[in-house]
């Protein structure tokens, strides 16, 4: 095959890619005009729908940095027995298909589940509850982050750490103030993508947590409980979730851009360590 | 006083070392694997012997027998790592200011930028270590290990991750911090011209095991075996130089001490003149120059040492030059110790280094 239609051929093949996956998000948008975007927050259930999203997404994240980032980090940074197991079952639910996720966590935390009588004696009750959707997102998208946190922090030049100790500060505190920020970029990218996995995630918290609305019933749920009765209702939820994500990214694109600052796109032989650092976790 | 008494089995060989380094500079210097960053790093508390201990300035930081092992972060040494390991997210003045946490905030400031000032680059405070050049993070380095008033300084092949232009003014400079620093510093390095360069006293180790410590002018005169010989390539002589005066004409050199030489390198002021043993020739004092040898001096043989089929033969000139000659050589020549003798060499073969 010559050059050019070896480059045609790749063309192509992005054409193709594109149009594919641009495609339902243009047409999603093509029947819903930003008038009817807006004036779907009126509708209840949409309005419920979308705040309990963003509030139950932004709690399980909030979950997932805080244990996710020293857990990641133990797994990158030092060699224990059972290290590879652990990273393997860490990983597990990236696999698991939704359904299976939903039936584990009632088979763990439902009312007959091995943790029910403890919860119930507790007075904890959580299938058909916000916390269940929490959990429901915690399960599926925690991976993703714990993943990339790992990843990021193995890259991380551990000559930064040594230095870090030398001058005085702690383990803690090494982690605090040098691997934490100079991982950030990795960190935020983990973020994004778990934010992503948990802000559609559907099949575990339907099975788990229900789909009531203002209590569990999250937009993913909200959507396809109107699609059958309410198509356009589902459209415009539906538009509202491409923008959410959509803001995200880009969010996460510009923030990650800013950390990394005027020398983030590192001059790469000039300083190779800041470029490995910053260029590593993919942003 | 910072003294070290330990083994440690590595992969390839075993380190076994005594070291005692006092204030002022140790230079511990041998080829690459030879355990000298191992032994920085468990200096630090970096890395853990497998036995023995560690002692600076009357304290205990390791002591295999007792169990007494203090982790790095209260050892307070100034560690300057071979690339340096700058925090890439805080500017320089947050690189230097991170070593002061202890203090109060206004107190950390000012020490930080006052460092920044001593190394003359004050005005980079803001900038982030990819901003800065090789030689400007350097001094960073410098002044971030030096903040928190360290114990012991010890510093991993401080003039490697710099080019050969800035290497000269910064190897002046470490040496005269390193002789004003009141502590003990360890600079380990792989270049005997360094390590001259940078301290009084020079560690030579082996495969993990110390073989020799000297001056370095002792190193080159009676090296104690055939890798110290050559890795103590060069005499270092010390003088002022006098650019040429024109072009194609030489840099004279006037030795301290009396002598003067020539060298084809281009300097002025305050020089090392380094020549390798083993282009110095010598000759009876009155045999008449011959050859293409411009620089000659006389003087007389102050030590005498056979390796093998070479000897190394060191002449008073005042200052010693070491020649390295075949045993052979020595025989027809008569050569012994206290007889007078001339050494020569090439104006070309005169390597001018900057030095104190």
């Amino acid at each position: 095959m010559t050059r050019a239609a070896f480059t045609a051929a790749l063309a192509a093949a992005l054409a193709l890619a594109l149009a594919f996956l641009v495609l339902p998000v243009v047409a999603i948008f093509a029947d819903t005009s930003p008038g009817r975007l807006v004036s779907s927050l009126d509708n209840p259930v949409a309005a419920d729908a979308l705040w309990l999203s963003v509030r139950t997404t932004l709690t399980a994240l909030a979950v997932m940095v805080v244990v996710g980032t020293p857990a990641a980090y133990l797994l990158a940074t030092r060699r224990f027995p059972g290290r590879a197991l652990a990273v393997t079952a860490l990983e597990l639910p990236l696999v698991l298909p939704p359904a299976v996720a939903g039936i584990g966590l009632l088979a763990a935390f439902g009312p007959r589940g091995i943790l029910g009588e403890a919860l119930a004696s507790a007075g904890v009750r959580l299938p058909l509850t916000t916390t269940a959707v929490v959990l429901a997102l915690c399960f599926v998208a925690s991976p993703f982050y714990v993943r990339q946190a790992q990843a990021a922090f193995a890259a991380l030049d551990p000559s930064l750490v040594e230095a870090s100790r030398t001058l005085g500060a702690s383990e803690a505190r090494t982690f605090a103030r040098v691997a934490v920020p100079v991982c950030l970029p990795g960190l935020a990218a983990g973020t994004g993508l778990a934010f992503g996995r948990a802000l559609g995630e559907f099949g575990a918290t339907l099975m788990f947590a229900g789909s009531l609305q203002g209590v569990s019933q999250t937009l993913p749920l909200a959507i396809y409980a109107s699609f059958a009765t309410d198509f356009p209702a589902a459209l415009a939820m539906s538009a509202l979730l491409v923008v959410v994500s959509g803001a995200l990214l880009a969010a996460l694109r510009i923030g990650g851009a800013r950390w990394a600052g005027p020398t983030g796109a590192v001059r790469l032989g000039d300083d190779a360590r800041a470029a490995r650092a910053q260029t590593a976790q993919p942003a | 006083m910072l003294e070290l008494r330990v083994r440690r089995r590595l992969s390839r060989l075993e380190l076994d070392l005594a070291l005692e380094v006092g204030s002022g500079a140790l230079a511990l210097a041998g080829a690459s694997g030879a355990g000298k960053t191992t032994t920085l790093r468990i200096a630090a508390g970096l890395e853990r012997p497998d036995s023995g201990t560690v002692r600076c300035q009357g304290e205990v930081w390791f002591d295999s027998r007792s169990g007494i092992e203090v982790p790095p972060e209260r050892r307070r040494v100034g560690y300057v790592f071979q690339d340096y390991a700058l925090f890439p997210h805080l500017s320089a003045l947050g690189n230097v200011a991170y070593g002061l946490a202890a203090r109060p905030r206004a107190d950390r400031e000012r020490r930080a930028r006052a460092l920044l000032e001593r190394f003359g680059i004050a005005h980079l405070a803001r900038a982030r270590p990819a901003e800065l050049s090789g030689g400007e993070r350097q001094r960073v380095a410098l002044a971030r290990a030096l903040a928190p008033e360290p114990r012991a300084l010890l510093l991993d092949e401080p003039l490697s991750a710099l080019d050969p232009a800035t290497r000269g003014a910064a190897a002046r400079e470490l040496r005269e911090l390193l002789e004003t620093a009141s502590v003990p510093a360890l600079v380990v390095t792989h270049d005997f011209l360094e390590a001259a360069a940078l301290a009084r006293r020079v560690a030579v180790i082996e495969r993990g095991r110390l073989v020799q410590e000297g001056a370095p002018g002792e190193l080159v005169a009676a090296p104690a075996t055939a890798f110290v010989a050559d890795f103590a390539g060069a005499n270092l002589l010390h003088g002022r130089a006098t650019p040429p005066p024109a072009r194609g004409e030489l840099t004279r050199v006037a030795l301290d001490g009396g002598g003067l030489v020539a060298s084809t390198d281009e300097a002025s002021g305050r020089v090392g003149v380094a020549v390798f043993p083993w282009d110095v020739t010598v000759e009876r004092p009155d045999a008449p120059a011959a050859g293409s040898q411009v620089n000659r001096l006389t003087g007389r043989v102050t030590t005498l040492t056979v390796l093998g089929n070479r000897a190394r033969v060191s002449v008073a000139t005042p200052q010693p030059v070491t020649a390295e000659v075949t045993t052979a050589s020595v025989e027809r020549l008569g050569l012994r110790e206290g007889a007078a003798a001339a050494v020569a060499w090439k104006a070309t073969a005169t390597r001018l280094v900057p030095g104190a």
